[in-house]
């Protein structure tokens, strides 16, 4: 009695660890799960930087837009990029990743289809297989997708930087030839200007003799100033400067015939004193130099 | 209305498009015309129809055109732009292309200088038979 009593004990306390051991496993399946969910969520944002985080340094593949590349057909670029890709250690654990989704899901398939049949603790074992299989299979998924989006990421570097390097190629033959051409003009235009007078000369001399006489012609003659050639501007110029000078000297005449009003005036007075008064004796003495109209003479020059 | 308003889009796009290649095609304009008359110039000289006076008329007329169509082409920048096998050719024969300034340099008449350039004098013509190539 004792013993089975012992043996009740023994298989209660080994379903109660079972029981902790499921628990703690559904536990950290859970928390497994939480995390791939965050970590999914956040990829979808966040590009990794770094692609060996997941794949390990066996999952890297590093292709270069070699000058071999670049020389090939465009189709045939593309041909060779994945041909490479395929060839690399990323392409071989995304065939594995693969796989071992695959398996996962058959597996998963087979135990939901068998979970029916089972009962009590069969039921519950099955669930917590079906549950890491699954956790597994969210495992490599991630890593496949974070390989895949790593795999189109570095394509796209690589076809952009493919498109660089042809543009730029193409961009300096464009440049040297464009430049070539250009020097190959400079030089024609200035072999022709040397001999653009002759040319002028030698087809055109009607023309330009008709320029010359009508250059020569009287009404067309420039004005000139002291024998040079001076512009319309100038030659006005030295006109409104010279009718300025005559101004000033038609003033200076103005100012000498008031004078000499002012002289005849004096005259009068003198005169009509004379005829009223007689001839005054200190006037006789009073030479004829002292008269204003004598000495206004004295103040110009004629 | 939106009918019309799609239509009157298509026809500004296909106008744009239509002006943006006529465009680049004026890029040789000048050149292509110079060639046009360098052309009409040798005909001029090789035809059997005219008489020597309308032959010598005929040519000075195209001389004077062919000056300026010369200097049009050595001062437009859009040639080399065009980055053409024609632009390059014309350049690299200049004594072939602007007959008349290098007839001038030679002094010579374009006919006789383009002749000269390639060598054909009176005696390669007498030696030389008609016949289909």
């Amino acid at each position: 009695m004792k013993s089975m009593t012992i043996n009740i004990i023994r298989a209660k306390t080994k379903t109660n660890s079972n029981k902790y051991k499921q628990l703690n496993l559904a536990c950290s399946l859970l928390i497994k799960s939480f995390s791939l969910a965050a970590v999914l969520i956040l990829s979808s944002q966040v590009v990794l930087a770094n692609d060996t985080q997941f794949g390990g340094v066996s999952s890297d593949w590093k292709p270069l837009a070699s000058d071999k590349l670049i020389k090939l057909p465009a189709n045939i670029i593309e041909k060779r990029i994945q041909k490479d890709f395929q060839a690399s250690a990323m392409a071989t654990r995304m065939i594995e990743l693969d796989v071992a989704m695959q398996d996962g899901v058959s597996m998963i398939k087979s135990i939901i289809e068998l979970m029916p049949e089972l009962e009590g603790q069969a039921v519950q074992n099955q669930r917590f297989e079906l549950l890491q299989y699954k956790s597994d299979y969210l495992d490599a998924l991630q890593e496949s997708h974070n390989l895949h989006q790593s795999a189109l990421e570095k394509k796209q570097t690589l076809y952009k930087s493919v498109l660089d390097k042809l543009r730029l190629q193409s961009g300096k033959m464009n440049n040297s030839e464009t430049y070539k051409i250009q020097q190959a003009q400079v030089a024609a235009r200035q072999r022709m200007e040397k001999v653009i007078e002759q040319v002028d000369q030698s087809l055109m001399h009607l023309g330009i003799n008709l320029k010359m006489a009508i250059s020569r012609h009287q009404a067309n003659q420039s004005p000139q100033m002291n024998g040079i050639d001076i512009t319309s501007e100038e030659y006005l110029r030295q006109l409104l400067m010279s009718v300025s000078t005559e101004q000033s000297l038609l003033d200076q005449e103005t100012l000498m015939l008031s004078y000499m009003a002012k002289l005849v005036a004096l005259d009068a007075q003198a005169l009509e004193y004379e005829v009223a008064y007689g001839d005054d004796t200190d006037n006789e003495l009073m030479s004829e130099t002292n008269k204003p109209s004598a000495v206004t003479t004295l103040f110009y020059q004629e | 209305m939106t009918n019309f308003s799609k239509i009157l889009i298509t026809l500004i796009g296909v106008t744009c498009l239509a002006s943006n290649v006529s465009a680049k095609q004026n890029m040789l304009f000048t050149l292509e015309n110079l060639e046009r008359q360098r052309a009409v110039l040798l005909d001029n000289l090789t035809t059997t129809k005219l008489e020597a006076y309308q032959r010598e008329q005929n040519t000075n007329k195209l001389i004077k055109r062919l000056v300026d169509m010369e200097r049009m082409v050595l001062r437009d920048d859009r040639i080399a732009s065009s980055n053409s096998i024609m632009a390059k050719n014309a350049f690299q024969n200049y004594d072939l292309t602007f007959l008349v300034h290098a007839g001038s340099e030679s002094k010579k008449s374009p006919m006789a200088h383009w002749l000269h350039t390639l060598k054909i004098t009176n005696k390669s013509i007498e030696k030389s038979r008609a016949g289909a190539r």
